[in-house]
């Protein structure tokens, strides 16, 4: 008998009576949409974002970004911005530096700070990962209260990769003093729009 | 004395570190009380989670037959292990199949369960732990002490020597941000140099055949997207019904690991980018025995986020290498004698039974009962240790005549108070090492009750 088989056999021999699936409908959470945002910037700050909010202002999103990316990552920069569809050509991540990646998530998460994108923002999945700095753009609309809100969303289109991302990479295993910049990147500025 | 004993003792002759060691767990799982009480409905989701693994653990069959073909159909390669040979053997073929010789792995308590970092290395395989923590004991040659935090027990000044000898840091510098950006330049090269990543599983998706990563460095993707081939080994209690439930775990399991409202990066893997090939390994290995058992099944619920750990008075002072296990702490404690019974029978009786690991588990196991019964099924199966069964016996003769009872408790209060210091505290008494006994009442409860009904 192959493993599978096995395997399979001693479960159904084993397992204990059916027991339903709980109810998820209690998990509701009405929100305004000033709280979302407050508590999303609030989050994402704890999580060492650096957060720039455009909500109320006038200014265009295009100068605003080239400046803020020449001042912060060089005039120079090299910048991996998937903002106008996946059609970018292919960088090899291990020979070239790429200073910061650009990509617009279409969910985020207020109570946790967590970014969604997939496969459609990532053309190479390595970019967000292989870059030196993240950067995302968040329009305001698109961020709902928890994870279950979350999921009904990315349930539409789960894709072939679907990444949250919540901030810069980072750890505490070294006598659990918090270093930002693990293996990921090493900085993360979300400009809410 | 039992092997934890013994390995307990070892490690809090240094005292320093075992109170280093106790406070910054302490200071985790109060990390995990102040993110807990932030979400209004705490105990709900956590009775939620428990309800949807008891509905997992009763129709796994079926969950894992729909995993596999939605998988499938994603182009995805499955593979079943029954043990942890199996599982070993089929990430061997994997690597010859594709002539690998070098190996990235992010954590995964199943590869450490199977002892794949063994195997490969006997057979001429590069395998490099790319998790900081992980790759700091993989360094020195060391298991991980904590399933979420693996060089909990190392000091940073350690890590500093280990760095200096092996990647050439400055010596003497022992500065967590400079050792950890060395870790990450020697990191990246791994990450390009490796032919196949491997990773664990937080969960696996029975709707739509995908798997759940969930990391704070970012290592599991990094290895994932540059290596032609990744493989994701499962153990097969790892699966979720629908992605809708990953809404549910996703909120306890940071929370009650770290405190974080959620780990920095949170990977859903469906299918291979284009040209790579993706593999996922699902892993019995004893599991299916567990499901059989009525008291011990719900440890199959456990989603690794080490709270159990943090708050256990006693893994706290005795570090996790004492549980001589893959998985230490009260978990562990539960899951390993039903492995071997009699290798591991010292573990149910590593706790003082307080409760702490069941109050703050996610998905409300009943740990601290299964200890219970398992002390009952070591004792059935006389694998208690002797010192226990001597002691027990007098005890069992003591309760059973009250006028011993009474005699015994009035010889041990006046003996307290009047033997010398060193006849109450020497090798003879576990109960006065590191701590002073308490003054002993002037009489017992039950003179006091006599007497005050007498009043
Ligand atoms: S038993 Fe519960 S608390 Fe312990 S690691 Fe597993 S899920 Fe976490």
């Amino acid at each position: 008998m192959s493993s599978r088989a096995s395997i399979l056999e001693k479960i159904r021999n084993n397992k204990p009576e059916l027991v339903e699936l709980p109810d998820l409908s209690i998990f509701t959470h009405n929100v305004t949409t000033e709280n979302l945002i407050d508590t999303f910037i609030e989050v994402s700050t704890t999580n060492a974002s650096t957060v720039v909010n455009l909500v109320n202002t006038e200014t265009s999103l295009e100068l605003f970004l080239a400046k803020f990316i020449a001042e912060n990552f060089g005039e120079h920069s090299k910048v991996y911005n998937t903002l106008n569809g996946n059609d970018i050509p292919e960088i090899d991540f291990k020979t070239t530096h790429v200073d910061v990646f650009v990509a617009l998530p279409k969910i985020a998460v207020a109570e946790n700070g967590c970014m969604w994108i997939t496969n459609e923002q990532l053309p190479q999945r390595i970019s967000a990962f292989g870059s030196e700095n993240t950067l995302f753009i968040v329009d305001h609309k698109n961020i709902v209260p928890t994870m279950h809100q979350a999921y009904s969303k990315v349930k539409e289109n789960i894709g072939e990769y679907g990444v949250f991302i919540a901030g810069p990479s980072k750890t505490a295993d070294i006598e659990q003093s918090l270093v930002i910049g693990a293996q990921g990147a090493v900085s993360n500025t979300i400009i809410l729009i | 004395m039992s092997i934890h004993a013994q390995k307990a003792k070892d490690f809090i002759a240094n005292e320093e570190r075992t109170n280093w060691h106790d406070g910054a767990l302490w200071h985790v799982r109060n990390k995990r009380d102040i993110s807990a009480s932030g979400v209004p409905e705490w105990e709900a989701l956590r009775n939620t989670a428990s309800q949807i693994k008891d509905n997992v653990l009763s129709n796994l069959d079926t969950y894992l037959i729909q995993f596999e073909a939605a998988a499938k159909a994603n182009g995805v390669h499955i593979h079943w292990a029954a043990n942890g040979n199996e599982h070993n053997a089929i990430i061997g073929d994997i690597i010859d199949k594709h002539n690998a010789r070098k190996i990235v792995k992010s954590k995964s308590m199943l590869t450490e369960e199977c002892g794949l970092n063994h195997f490969l290395e006997d057979n001429g395989i590069e395998i490099i732990d790319t998790d900081l923590g992980e790759r700091i004991i993989q360094m020195r040659n060391e298991p991980p002490s904590h399933i979420v935090l693996p060089a909990i027990h190392i000091k940073k000044e350690e890590v500093g020597e280990l760095f200096h000898a092996q990647l050439g840091t400055e010596k003497g510098n022992a500065d967590p941000t400079y050792l950890t950006k060395a870790a990450r330049t020697h990191l990246q090269n791994k990450f390009f140099e490796a032919d196949i990543a491997i990773t664990g599983v937080n969960f696996a998706i029975a709707e739509t055949g995908g798997v759940v990563i969930c990391t704070n460095e970012g290592n599991a993707d990094m290895g994932c997207h540059a290596a032609p081939v990744h493989i994701h080994c499962m153990g097969m209690e790892k699966i979720l019904p629908k992605l809708e439930h990953l809404g549910v775990f996703t909120r306890l399991l940071a929370r009650s690991a770290t405190g974080q409202p959620s780990t920095i990066y949170t990977s859903h893997y469906h299918k291979p980018e284009s040209s790579k090939e993706m593999h996922i390994v699902i892993v019995d290995n004893g599991r299916s025995e567990q499901l059989a058992k009525e008291d011990f099944r719900n440890s199959l619920k456990c989603i690794r986020c080490g709270a159990c750990m943090n708050t256990c008075p006693i893994y706290r002072r005795s570090g996790g290498h004492s549980y001589h296990a893959t998985i230490p702490g009260p978990i562990g404690a539960i899951l390993q004698p039903n492995r071997d019974l009699k290798a591991y029978s010292d573990l149910p009786f590593a706790s003082t039974l307080c409760g702490s690991c069941s109050d703050v588990c996610p998905v409300k196991i009943n740990i601290h009962e299964q200890l219970y019964k398992w002390r009952q099924e070591i004792y059935k199966n006389n694998e208690l240790p002797k010192s226990k069964v001597t002691s027990l016996k007098i005890a069992t003769k003591v309760f059973k005549s009250p006028s011993t009872y009474d005699f015994l408790g009035k010889f041990a209060r006046a003996s307290m108070k009047a033997l010398p210091r060193f006849m109450m505290y020497n090798k003879f008494n576990d109960w006065g090492k590191h701590r002073e006994l308490p003054q002993p009442p002037k009489q017992s409860f039950k003179e006091w009750y006599k007497n005050k009904n007498n009043e």
